[in-house]
């Protein structure tokens, strides 16, 4: 049923990067698997080796490095939802984590891989990237941080470089002081998002100073509104302030449409989901 | 390769090639066929075992990745000859149709209540998320669940 393929688990950098170089692009990284088993099942990829990363502990943990949350490639979905310092500096990470798939697929499933898949859908991705976050690299010879906005390329195109590992994902703690996650799907669980975004706030006194606004499956890649950031800054939040913001975001996406969605009501959605997260955020959700 | 891990109570040895599921290793290798195959997808959970007292998807691991771990399967549950509690509530209470989920229904179950001992509805309509049934519309199985916590605390 699978074509043929050996099973590496190294458990020193040493050692992953040397397998990585003696496989070259016929070895895979592997972390959680959930997406990697299902291409490898209907042959979509065939690889000679996969070489499993969960062991090595610069791929793990959660823990705060000055003013950023550092967050391991390999840490699941599970373990994200559940951090008490996820949810005290990044509680929206903590709500995609927990919007991911279903409780089995979250004990496996990691942030790492959801980014390295680079779906437009992804939760946790689109998460990350809504609150400014990046991606810390390492290579034999160095290490190199990439805000994800540069990173993320296309649907499963990334800017890593060859002899490069995804190690961990980076989350500023102090640019925002409001934020909120959602997704829109078909059904309550085991749901690939029609439309997710990650609406982020910082206000002093009442009035916005920086906004961010991230959607995800509207686009080839996540996409920002600019129109409706700007729009935003120097405002307060009240009232008839919010009307304009569906449209804004309407005339930013360019969705397609398939077997989840139709390009109309992704646009549409999105629009008016991204209100509702700005008014849900009006009410001093943090 | 040569993998060991705990068995539904055992040490044990899988000597199944490096492309191999859990899933097919499970019920090629060592026979247990009350775990049952559906999507192969990570979609269904038929496929549900407890993987040190998580409940997962035995078709989304690669047999090298259980090495040193604690797996059970439906078996173990029943492994002294009687139903565990969980087992008979299901039984007692309807929550079997065709019985295809069922296997992979109870271990999510008992998944859950390694995390949540006491779930109330919602919970333990969230921490079953990754079951489906067609049969019972899954109000039996949540009746079940009930059933067995009311009998629990009676009998603490």
């Amino acid at each position: 049923m699978y074509t043929k393929f050996a099973y590496y688990c190294p458990t020193t950098l040493n050692e992953f990067f040397t397998v990585r170089e003696d496989m070259g692009e016929d070895g895979i990284i592997y972390a959680g698997g959930t997406d990697l088993l299902v291409l490898l099942r209907k042959k979509i990829m065939k690889p000679s080796a996969v070489i499993d990363i969960k062991k090595l502990k610069e791929c793990t943990g959660i823990f705060q490095d000055g003013t950023m949350l550092s967050i391991g490639a390999c840490c699941s979905f599970y373990e994200i939802a559940g951090d008490p310092l996820v949810q005290k500096f990044a509680p929206a990470l903590a709500k995609a984590a927990n919007d991911v798939g279903s409780t089995p697929i979250r004990f496996k499933a990691t942030l790492g891989g959801n980014i390295m898949n680079a779906s437009p859908a992804g939760d946790g991705l689109n998460a990350v990237y809504g609150l400014g976050g990046s991606a810390l690299l390492m290579s034999r010879e160095r290490e190199r941080i990439v805000p994800l906005d540069e990173f993320i390329l296309g649907p499963r195109k990334t800017a890593l470089r060859e002899g490069e590992l995804l190690a961990r994902i980076l989350v500023p703690t102090d640019r925002f002081n409001k934020q909120i996650f959602f997704k829109v799907g078909r059904r309550n669980a085991l749901a690939i998002s029609v439309v997710n975004g990650l609406v982020a706030l910082n206000e002093t006194d009442g009035v916005v100073e920086d906004c961010r606004i991230v959607l995800g499956a509207v686009a080839p890649r996540p996409i920002r509104i600019p129109s409706a950031e700007e729009y935003l800054k120097g405002q307060v939040l009240a009232g008839e302030l919010l009307k304009d913001v569906p449209e804004m975001v309407s005339e930013t996406v360019t969705p397609i449409s398939d077997l989840r969605a139709s390009a109309k009501y992704r646009s549409y959605i999105a629009g008016i989901e991204t209100r509702r997260a700005l008014e849900a955020l009006k009410g001093g959700q943090a | 390769m040569s993998v060991s891990f705990v068995l539904n109570g055992k040490p044990v040895v899988s000597e199944a090639s490096e492309n191999t599921t859990l899933l097919e290793v499970l019920r090629e290798e060592f026979r247990l066929t009350g775990v049952k195959k559906g999507c192969e997808a990570g979609e269904c959970g038929a496929c549900t075992v407890l993987v040190d007292g998580c409940n997962m998807n035995s078709c989304m691991m690669l047999i090298g990745e259980t090495e040193g771990k604690n797996i059970t399967t439906i078996e173990g549950l029943s492994a002294d000859g009687k139903l565990d509690p969980v087992q008979k509530a299901f039984a007692e209470k309807a929550a079997v149709q065709c019985g295809y989920c069922t296997p992979g229904m109870i271990l999510a179950v008992k998944g859950l209540l390694n995390r949540n001992p006491d779930p109330d509805r919602n919970e333990l309509r969230a921490g079953l998320d990754g079951n489906l049934c067609r049969c019972t519309g899954y109000e039996q199985i949540f009746e079940a669940v009930e059933y067995y916590l009311e009998w629990r605390e009676r009998n603490e």
